[in-house]
């Protein structure tokens, strides 16, 4: 089988959270001096020890000490060195471990950190290189992240043992850290990475659906787009599903961006809150969006360009939810939250939110908002 | 008692309780039956045609048409009597069927026990040997069975007529589905009211069939007590509502006693109420879907009337519906004139068949003969037991640690429950397939849920009326041992089965189309083109 597994692990991830200073960016000395203990190594070990299965079949490729290969030995795995650094790891130290590791093709990335970390490896990997988080951050949005190291672990192990090695689109999200600790919680959305998909979702014995996530979104955009009326604006915001729809249509648009569309052409794209307000003031439009898994943020989170007043215009009947049906059970029965912060959109935005989960499929789904 | 007795009874028993089963599968290593295949070999020869006789029918192929003939004989496997008896017989001593484990690890299937008697029943040659297109004076017996069972149906459901033409429960649901549009296409409401409204815990047939027949489906979550979101239901009704299908109770096991309130909102808005009632096991003689409020049901007699399963069919879904509908039922139906029994073309308004001709009558005659068993009295207190039957093994089971039951706490549930192992999953990294290998050890059959997984880490279990209490407890051993198991020694799950022959299968090549092959055929063009890759 011969497996290569890519390790990094940011050493000072979550060293923050115990003494409340809301994340680790430039604040690790203080936290270090406060006698906090780094627990992001114990955490890649606690993931990596389920890997200890695959005996000398499997290889961890990491960078030296506290970078993984530590974490690796405490594991009882073998590992192979190939970037050395004495210090205790950086940013850089993550961006220039993770391409080299994606250069040599490893069957999966590894990663023990929080969002902050999440960035550096999906800005230097792309976004469709396997990578899996295991959590030890303070702010972990990002649906990169296992729920535990254990469940990191075993969503490893399955994913290393299957054929396929089927993977979905995952938000990398962040705090502005400096933001935080003031007191202001806005995450945004910085991209995306692929990360192995869960088969818990997928395996029923009495009814096996072929249908990945990749296939539902193509039935989603399919189910859209074919709904789409001639004369209305469609402002359809960032996101992996929203994004299928995207590249059905015609103009180049990106996945992070909000983008306008009439006929099925693009007519603003990358549009900011007051050019969408200006395109949309007299007109029907209607807004897609997705909701970030796990959390089930449709409104201020990524897509601020979607205001508050844009929201009142156009009303909660005229919103429509992009999500996978596995997407929507990641929310574990929490509703959608609209984080609109004005009183008045998020009364519009409270109620049943129609979701397409598949072609000419929909669900009711119901919205919080505040 | 003497010694070897003795032996016998420590070996079984743990203070007067049965120890668990040292069971192991048989395995046998055997091959796909085509592989088994020897040139020439024969199971029957065949005697050689007289001449009079070759003379006579040597021109009754000259009717066919000529593209219709074959130009090579079919590849069946050429095999002996004893091989191909041998080769079964193997093959059934490694599979944990319904005879042969405490079925009811496989909720929603409504695993009781089907009575051998009305095995015999369907195999004399009265009923083995009938042809479906026998003229009707001829089969006076069986369609009095077919009329009878009608009214067994419309007695236990409330509605005023039945088909039973489908041959599974998913057909009857698509035969409703299309009586459905067959009644909009009479009301001139077809392609305007085009919304169906079902449930996430509804079974996928539900959603599946009505999308085949063209409508736009609509899915509710549970509210917080796990009842469908009666306000979700009030937003989803519009103009464009065509119907409602669901299933009460859900797979949960919770009765939705607001039921009579979704099916008057329904008709308020202009929508038909259907009710999938595959599995009534819990139901029978004690509510029914007319006074419910629906317009339509179906009932699944390969579960709640206690007739085989068959490896999904053949097996029959009995379509019921209301007056106003009846017009649209399948054709042919059996009617009585006069005194006896015709088979009639259902006339200009009927969806047609669903089916070939009346469907699978053997499998008519076997629920007949359990429903007229049991009697009226008997099919209440069917339910009856299989209601206490579950309620008894909830009890047992949510005893153990790292399991719950979802939704309504401290409610009774009706005929199954959906569990849940997340607290288990959580604590030991064990996920609910796993156990269900594991119990595969211990020779009995284990379950997780539909997709997807609403509930996390799933196992639905129902139990029906069929089990004694110690049948009932050695299941509930068998989970209380491997959620142990799961705590002290979780290795023994991941790496199980250890008492089955067939080991850890990669069910990922059911989901890579470039893998998989579902014929015989299909594989050896894979094997050849595979093998042609490789010498190229
Ligand atoms: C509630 C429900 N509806 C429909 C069906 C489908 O029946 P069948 O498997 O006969 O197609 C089932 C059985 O699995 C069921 O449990």
């Amino acid at each position: 089988m011969n497996l290569r597994v890519g390790l990094i692990v940011n050493a000072l991830a979550g060293v923050g959270g115990p003494v409340a200073l809301r994340g680790s960016d430039g604040v690790a000395a203080q936290a270090l001096a406060l006698g906090v203990l780094p627990q992001a190594g114990a955490r890649a070990t606690e993931a990596l020890s389920a890997l200890r299965e695959f005996g000398t079949e499997l290889t961890v490729i990491t960078g030296s000490g506290s970078l993984g290969a530590d974490a690796a030995s405490a594991a009882g795995l073998s590992c192979k060195i190939v970037y050395r650094n004495p210090g205790r790891g950086s940013a850089e130290d993550t961006a220039t471990l993770a391409r080299r590791l994606m250069l040599m093709q490893v069957d999966l990335l590894l990663f023990a950190g929080g969002d902050g970390t999440a960035r550096d490896v999906a800005e230097s990997v792309g976004d469709s290189f396997p990578v899996l988080g295991i959590p030890a951050g303070v702010k972990m949005y990002s649906g990169v992240f296992a729920t535990t190291p254990s469940a990191a672990g075993t969503l490893a192990v399955r994913f290393l043992r299957t054929h396929t090695r089927r993977v979905r689109q995952c938000e990398v999200m962040d705090l502005d850290e400096t933001d935080l600790r003031s007191g202001r919680i806005e995450p945004s959305l910085f991209g995306y990475v692929a990360s192995p998909e869960d088969p818990r979702l997928l395996q029923g014995r009495k009814v096996r659906s072929g249908a990945g996530d990749a296939v539902q979104a193509q039935a989603i955009a399919a189910s859209v787009v074919e709904a789409m009326e001639p004369e209305q604006i469609y402002l359809i915001g960032p996101g992996s599903t929203t994004w299928v729809v995207k590249q059905a249509l015609k103009g180049q648009a990106s996945m992070l961006s909000v983008d306008a569309y009439v006929g099925g052409q693009l007519v603003l794209n990358d549009a900011t809150a007051s050019a969408l307000l200006e395109l949309t003031a007299g007109r029907l439009a209607r807004i897609l969006v997705t909701c970030i898994g796990g959390q089930g943020h449709i409104f201020g989170r990524g897509n601020q360009q979607f205001s508050a007043e844009l929201i009142r215009r156009v009303g909660r009947k005229s919103v429509s939810v992009l999500a996978t049906p596995s997407k929507l059970i990641s929310l574990a029965g929490r509703p959608f939250i609209a984080d609109m912060g004005d009183r008045a959109s998020a009364a519009e935005m409270t109620g049943y939110v129609e979701v397409v989960n598949g072609y000419r499929s929909k669900a009711l789904y119901r919205c919080e908002a505040f | 008692m003497n010694q070897v007795m003795h032996n016998i009874s420590l070996s079984r028993f743990t203070n007067g309780r049965a120890n668990l089963r040292r069971y192991h599968q048989a395995r046998w290593d055997e091959p796909v039956i085509f592989e088994l295949s020897q040139r020439g070999e024969r199971g029957v020869l065949v005697p050689e045609l007289e001449q009079e006789i070759a003379v006579a029918t040597n021109q009754a192929l000259s009717g066919l048409p000529h593209g219709m003939l074959r130009t090579q004989a079919p590849r069946l496997p050429e095999m002996s009597q004893n091989r191909v008896l041998r080769h079964y017989l193997r093959l059934s001593q490694q599979t944990l069927g319904a005879d042969l484990n405490v079925d009811v690890g496989q909720g929603t299937c409504t695993m009781k026990y089907n009575p051998k008697i009305n095995e015999q029943l369907a195999r004399d040659p009265r009923m083995s040997e009938l042809h479906p297109l026998q003229d009707a004076d001829t089969v006076q017996g069986m369609l009095h069975i077919f009329h009878q069972v009608h009214a067994l149906m419309m007695e236990v459901s409330g509605m005023d007529a039945v088909s039973l033409q489908a041959r599974s429960g998913s057909q009857a649901i698509y035969g409703n589905f299309a009586v459905l549009r067959a009644y909009q296409e009479a009301s001139g409401t077809y392609g305007v009211r085009d919304e169906v409204i079902t449930t996430i815990f509804s079974h996928p047939s539900d959603a599946a069939c009505a999308r085949l027949l063209g409508y736009r489906v609509i899915t509710l979550y549970p509210d917080a007590d796990g009842y469908p979101d009666l306000d979700a239901l009030r937003t989803a009704l519009s103009p464009r509502t065509a119907a409602l299908i669901i299933t009460n109770p859900e797979d949960t096991g919770i009765f939705n006693k607001k039921i009579r309130q979704f099916t008057d909102m329904v008709r308020a808005a202009g929508g038909v109420n259907i009710y999938d009632q595959a599995n009534a096991n819990g139901l029978l003689g004690i509510t029914r879907a007319r006074e419910a409020g629906f317009d339509m049901c179906h009932f699944n007699l390969h579960k709640t009337f206690a007739t085989p399963h068959a490896c999904g069919g053949p097996a029959v879904g009995a379509m019921c519906v209301t007056q106003e509908l009846e017009r649209f039922l399948p054709s042919p139906k059996v009617v009585l004139r006069e005194g006896s029994y015709a088979i009639d073309d259902a006339g200009p308004d009927s969806v047609g068949k669903v089916s070939a001709f009346m469907g699978t009558g053997s499998i008519v005659l076997r629920a007949y003969a359990w429903a007229m068993n049991l009697g009226a009295k008997g099919l209440r207190e069917v339910s009856e037991i299989a209601v206490l039957n579950n309620n008894y093994m909830m009890h047992e089971l949510l005893k153990i640690p790292g399991l719950s039951a979802p939704y309504a706490p401290g409610k009774r549930r009706i005929e199954q429950v959906r569990y849940s192992w997340e607290k288990l999953h959580a604590d030991t990294g064990i996920h609910s397939e796993q156990i269900g290998i594991r119990a595969a050890d211990f020779g009995v059959h284990y379950w997780t849920s539909h997709h997807p997984f609403l509930v996390p880490e799933p196992a639905t279990i129902e139990p029906t009326e069929s089990y004694s209490q110690a049948d009932l407890d050695e299941f509930v051993d068998v989970m209380r041992h491997i959620a142990h198991e799961a705590y002290t020694n979780p290795e023994t799950i991941r790496s199980a089965p250890h008492n089955c022959p067939v080991h850890a299968v990669d069910a990922s090549v059911l989901d890579d189309p470039k893998r998989w092959a579902i014929t015989w055929r299909g594989y050896q063009r894979k094997l050849r083109s595979q093998e042609a890759k490789q010498s190229a």
